[in-house]
């Protein structure tokens, strides 16, 4: 069975590699962009099971990228999932519900948590 | 308009709704760049339009704005204000770079600086709609460097032809460990006040004149 792909867009490289080492422990083939455009580009030959989109990033924010992604009809129907500082009010929940954002995961996290959120995910 | 003085306990459920909002917004602030945030002024006034830039630092002429048009049911404003250097430290931290990295606006951080904008926008949303029972349309944050061209784009009327009167919240947030203070302005027009007081009414029963 082929593992499942996830691709994790952070610039902040350390917590990219941080994720990809906790995942890859786990069996997900993982790939990193450190950026929203990387992402874009990547997506261009990738098609992951789940993208994990921070969205404090430079030159092109998570929602900006993921707004990108739900407007390609090869990506819109990608699941994707903002593992971020950011914290929230509903209102800004409802905003990303819009996005179809499947998951909302908080740094700092339990690796744990992390994982298991993950594997549901991709379930 | 302007003789037209609130009465005190409705000053006082209107501010302690702004106090509320501004707690919660604070409250997320603090847990998003894991650092102390305190709430250190608030005040309600009734003034022109063309009045509000006093409010906003006008003097420094870094002052950065950034707001939201409130579109309906309630018209209004949610204003985020503050000296360049220091929106330009929240990039730093929320870009996880030495603070004073960023010396101006740029694509690199323009992006970052809105999602915080529209972040802490969203709390005073949330809880005014709330409080309120209502369901706000909004924009999306709009950045300018003058408050005086700022106050045109507001949506509430010609600032500079007509008197425009609208109530101004005020509330000034400080980061004491990184030195950045900004200040949070909320603004209702005329139409927008009578609205307000009457879904307040509502809630608490009491007689608008």
């Amino acid at each position: 069975m082929s593992k499942k792909k996830i691709m994790v867009v952070d610039d902040e490289e350390n917590l990219s590699e941080l994720v990809k080492a906790i995942l890859e422990r786990e069996g997900f083939d993982v790939i990193i962009a450190n950026s929203g455009i990387e992402c874009l580009e990547k997506l261009k030959t990738v098609q992951p099971d789940l993208i994990l989109m921070d969205i404090m990033m430079p030159i092109m924010s998570g929602r900006e990228t993921t707004e990108k992604i739900r407007t390609n009809s090869k990506t819109k129907n990608l699941k994707v999932a903002f593992l971020t500082v950011a914290r929230f009010s509903e209102v800004g929940m409802d905003s990303l519900k819009k996005m179809n954002v499947a998951d909302y995961i908080t740094k700092p996290f339990d690796n744990n948590d992390l994982v298991k959120r993950v594997k549901r995910l991709v379930g | 308009m302007e003789n037209v003085k609130l009465p005190d306990f409705v000053s006082n459920i209107l501010k302690n709704m702004w106090v509320s909002c501004s707690e919660k917004a604070a409250k997320a602030l603090s847990e998003m760049i894991n650092k102390k945030v305190e709430i250190s002024s608030t005040s309600l006034k009734l003034m022109r339009i063309n009045e509000v830039p006093k409010l906003l630092n006008p003097e420094d002429a870094t002052t950065t704005i950034i707001f939201t048009q409130l579109i309906d049911p309630i018209k209004g404003v949610i204003i985020l204000s503050t000296p360049l250097k220091n929106i330009l430290k929240m990039a730093d931290i929320f870009l996880h770079k030495r603070l004073g990295f960023f010396k101006d606006l740029r694509d690199e951080n323009l992006p970052v600086i809105k999602e915080f904008a529209s972040i802490l926008t969203g709390y005073y949303i949330t809880t005014l709609n709330e409080l309120l029972e209502i369901k706000y349309r909004y924009s999306a944050p709009f950045l300018y460097v003058n408050p005086y061209r700022a106050i045109e784009k507001f949506g509430l009327g010609s600032v500079y032809k007509e008197k425009i009167y609208v109530l101004t919240f005020k509330v000034s947030f400080k980061i004491t460990e990184e030195e950045i203070k900004k200040d949070v302005v909320l603004l209702f027009g005329e139409d927008s006040i009578k609205q307000l007081l009457e879904k307040i009414s509502k809630k608490i029963k009491f007689d608008i004149e």
